[in-house]
């Protein structure tokens, strides 16, 4: 049985997660954890027990907007922050509900309307598109979605996804 | 590409070949695409590290003699690095202790 930890391991624990995700995402997301060591305080402003992750959307411009729009991350139930098997599961939990949650601006669209879009963006706007099969795992990736909202890139490109173009559009 | 007056055309850029897209190289290629954009970004890079070289604090060493001085060099900053050298006067063969900044 794991010894019980203490606020202070507890933070260094929960820190390095939180390291592992900005080395991966750091370059273009920014990660950060807060601690708050009044429970009472959360108990009552979220209306549940610490300790308690909560994702804030991305793009909420307001701290009202970010506030009112995030919501509480379930993590499965028994995980031990010193061992380091259960740190990975709530990682890639941490992980996966921040690709499901993030706002991008891609437009998922077929191939024809890509096409007509050529025409509608073509003066005002460069069009990237990311191509793939339906069958290819994951969707589109977490990288292009997020330059979707990259500051420089926002006003002058418009992001496509297309799911199973024909051999001709590929080939352009 | 976008159209414009010298090439009303589109054209197109294919990423063929990239199996993985990283933000950072297709972030560059994107804005190597737009002059302004370019220009933009390299004068914010050049700003960006002008004004972390201006925030730095000055690094100050010295030797703590006693706890006035432990506190005022130490315990009222953020942070501190101690070194103990060794307290010889003749040093027997030549010898650079030196402190790197951190």
């Amino acid at each position: 049985m794991s010894p019980p930890i203490d606020a202070q391991n507890d933070k260094l624990l929960v820190g390095s997660i939180v390291e592992n995700l900005a080395a991966e995402l750091g370059d273009y997301i920014d990660i950060c954890v807060v601690f708050s060591n009044d429970a009472a305080r959360i108990k009552k402003e979220f209306k549940s027990k610490a300790p308690l992750w909560r994702l804030y959307p991305n793009g909420a411009s307001s701290e009202k907007a970010k506030k009112e729009g995030s919501f509480e991350i379930l993590v499965p139930s028994g995980l031990v922050l010193t061992e380091e098997t259960d740190r990975f599961v709530l990682q890639s939990h941490l992980r996966q509900e921040l690709f499901e949650n993030y706002n991008d601006d891609v437009k998922s669209v077929t191939q024809k309307v890509l096409i007509s879009s050529f025409q509608q963006f073509a003066n005002e706007k460069f069009m990237i598109a990311y191509m793939h099969d339906a069958e290819s795992e994951g969707g589109v990736p977490f990288d292009f979605r997020a330059l979707s909202n990259d500051p420089y890139l926002k006003d002058d490109f418009a992001f496509f996804d297309v799911i199973d173009p024909d051999d001709f559009i590929i080939g352009q | 590409m976008k159209a414009s007056e010298d090439e009303p055309n589109i054209r197109f850029f294919n990423f063929n070949g990239l199996k993985e897209v990283h933000y950072k190289e297709v972030q560059q290629t994107m804005i190597n695409m737009v002059p302004e954009l370019s220009e933009r970004y390299r004068a914010d890079l050049v700003q960006d590290s002008s004004t972390h070289l201006a925030s730095k604090e000055k690094r100050s060493f010295g030797e703590i003699k006693n706890t006035k001085d432990f506190k005022s060099m130490c315990q009222s900053r953020k942070a501190c690095a101690i070194a103990l050298l060794p307290s010889i006067t003749v040093v027997s063969e030549p010898r650079l202790y030196r402190l790197t900044p951190f």
